[in-house]
């Protein structure tokens, strides 16, 4: 048993260390902020940002913040349902940033954003994930209905990427036959990459992204452009925002040359894609 | 006469010895489908995590700090729950009162609420649109703040505190209690001399389960605290965060929680029973 202590403590003792031997973040997190304008100097803006947009916003708000050093952006992120109804319930933050479109079409019927704010940071280009190298040869919508392919979609009405795939086969006709190939319906965009980046489906409807996010494990086919629907990522300033100056030169930051730049970087489109 | 009875009394003890040796293993072949069911998914984590996918991934401030953060919370939420949990357990085990099964009731609730609108029943009562708005204007902020993700974890892993506590305050017999106060104890020097130490191996068992619920709370905090790197993203919701877009580290985030965990639980169960030596007088 006390060889089992010793084990114990020594093992966590090696990951303890090692956690605390990683480089510190650049710039100020932790510990308590001061309130805006309580030096006269920081502002601190909290934007809720969904979780898939997390390595290209993380990245952009470093270079934002070394540009301006005056202005913290404390980013929460999440799933964008979770994350409005956390703005709206504390009314409180600067910047809403949703995974899609359409949950920021929620917030302005919820009124919680400023319209007029509103910008477009990234697109989002649907696209048939396959597993890496294709092994079942899938190269249209066509094949997708295929006996003996499986398939799964993002789930319609819950998940944004849900309504973009039931749009796109219900373009080309093959709504009813693609889906006797579903196993399942996803509940949220990363599940749906999951499923074919772990093998378990050979297909889903996804985003151009998803190629990006697993290289390794998926490849993509791009789909006929007469079928496509293009969604993308927006950004606006919330209306319980204290700090709007502020919080638009971010999104300004996000939708500039180099904000841009950083979200190509990480796999996103951020021209619209000529239909 | 006396050799063929010496023969048959030690036949009879080494019959009775690979008895015991056949139903232990019996026993114990019949514990591994669980045993492997629990270690396999865990033992596969640990095997996906590659050297240079843990370095990557791991070893970093983000981690790191989501780590800390979810250990110091845990331990905090525990210290809590121990403070606010054992008067209600003695209460529950030693008292009859009129609503006592709706207490006991209630005690449960947060085990059948989804952690998600545990969460957005905190963040309604905290919240701006329950008491927050005052206790903000008397400077307390609690929602989407670290104080935010303890109290999540109190409201979630209290339940498991409680009943093993109450559990091991009904085990101590009455007549020590009873003892100890005609010896001329009072109710407090009985509690600490007497009930707690009679107690102490299911204290120490209600302890272990919340704090492992604790660390491993994800939804309620999510909904109430946020997901502010450095602040309170906690290691699950960190492992949430990546896997939408970077799957290895996820995986590398999950093993790294599931072996500091079991590592600090060991080290709690080998803490505790050394420490507490329960002694009955025959």
């Amino acid at each position: 048993m006390f060889s089992g202590l010793r084990w114990a403590v020594l093992l966590l003792g090696i990951l303890l260390v090692a956690g605390c031997a990683g480089k510190e973040e650049p710039g100020s997190q932790t510990g308590a902020a001061p309130a805006p304008g309580a030096t006269g100097k920081k502002v601190r803006l909290i934007a809720f940002v969904g979780a898939a947009s997390k390595p290209p916003t993380t990245e952009a708000k470093e270079a934002f913040e070394k540009a301006n050093p005056n202005i913290v952006v404390d980013i929460s992120f999440g799933g964008s349902g979770t994350l409005l109804n956390q703005m709206t319930l504390e009314e409180t933050g600067d910047i809403y940033m949703p995974g899609s479109d359409d949950y920021m079409e929620k917030a302005e019927a919820k009124e919680a954003v400023v319209p007029e704010t509103r910008k477009i940071v990234a697109y989002l280009v649907p696209m048939i994930c396959v597993q890496s190298g294709n092994p079942k040869n899938i190269q249209s919508l066509e094949d997708l209905a295929r006996p003996g392919i499986v398939v799964a979609l993002a789930k319609a009405g819950a998940v944004c990427l849900g309504d973009v795939s039931d749009e796109i086969l219900q373009s080309a006709g093959l709504e009813k036959q693609v889906k006797k190939n579903v196993l399942t319906y996803a509940a949220s965009c990363d599940q749906t990459q999951q499923l074919v980046q772990l093998g378990e489906v050979d297909a889903v409807i996804g985003w151009d992204a998803f190629k990006y996010w697993a290289p390794d494990d998926i490849d993509v086919v791009p789909i006929a452009r007469e079928h496509l629907r293009v969604r993308n990522i927006p950004a606006a300033v919330s209306v319980y925002s204290e700090n709007r100056e502020a919080a638009e030169k971010f999104i300004a930051f996000l939708t500039s040359e180099e904000g841009k730049a950083i979200f190509t970087k990480h796999g996103y489109s951020v021209t619209p894609p000529s239909i | 006469m006396q050799a063929r009875r010496g023969r048959r009394l030690a036949d009879g003890r080494s019959s009775a010895r690979w008895g015991r040796a056949r139903t232990r293993v019996l026993v114990a072949l019949l514990s591994l489908p669980l045993l492997l069911y629990l270690v396999g998914p865990v033992a596969g984590l640990i095997v996906r995590t590659t050297p240079s996918v843990w370095r990557s991934f791991v070893c970093c401030w983000e981690a790191a700090s989501a780590l800390r953060l979810s250990l110091v919370t845990a331990s905090l939420a525990l210290a809590i729950v121990a403070v606010i949990g054992t008067p209600v357990a003695y209460w529950l085990a030693h008292y009859d009162f009129r609503g006592k099964g709706a207490v006991d009731t209630l005690i449960d609730l947060p085990l059948v609420l989804p952690p998600a609108a545990a969460g957005f029943a905190l963040l309604l009562l905290f919240g701006n649109q329950g008491m927050g708005s005052w206790l903000q204007a008397h400077g307390l902020r609690i929602s989407l703040t670290p104080l935010a993700v303890v109290m999540a974890q109190v409201f979630v892993a209290s339940p498991f505190y409680v009943k093993q506590a109450r559990a091991g305050f009904e085990a101590v017999p009455r007549d020590l209690r009873l003892a100890s106060a005609t010896l001329g104890a009072g109710p407090g020097r009985t509690f600490l001399r007497v009930t707690a130490p009679l107690a102490s191996h299911a204290l120490v068992a209600g302890a272990v389960m919340t704090w492992a619920r604790a660390l491993g709370e994800f939804g309620a905090t999510l909904v109430f605290a946020g997901a502010f790197p450095g602040r309170t993203e906690t290691m699950p919701i960190a492992i949430y965060t990546h896997s939408t877009t970077n799957l290895p580290a996820a995986i590398a985030l999950a093993s790294t929680l599931a072996i500091v965990s079991f590592a600090v639980l060991i080290l709690a169960r080998e803490i505790a029973g050394r420490r507490l030596r329960v002694y009955v007088a025959p």
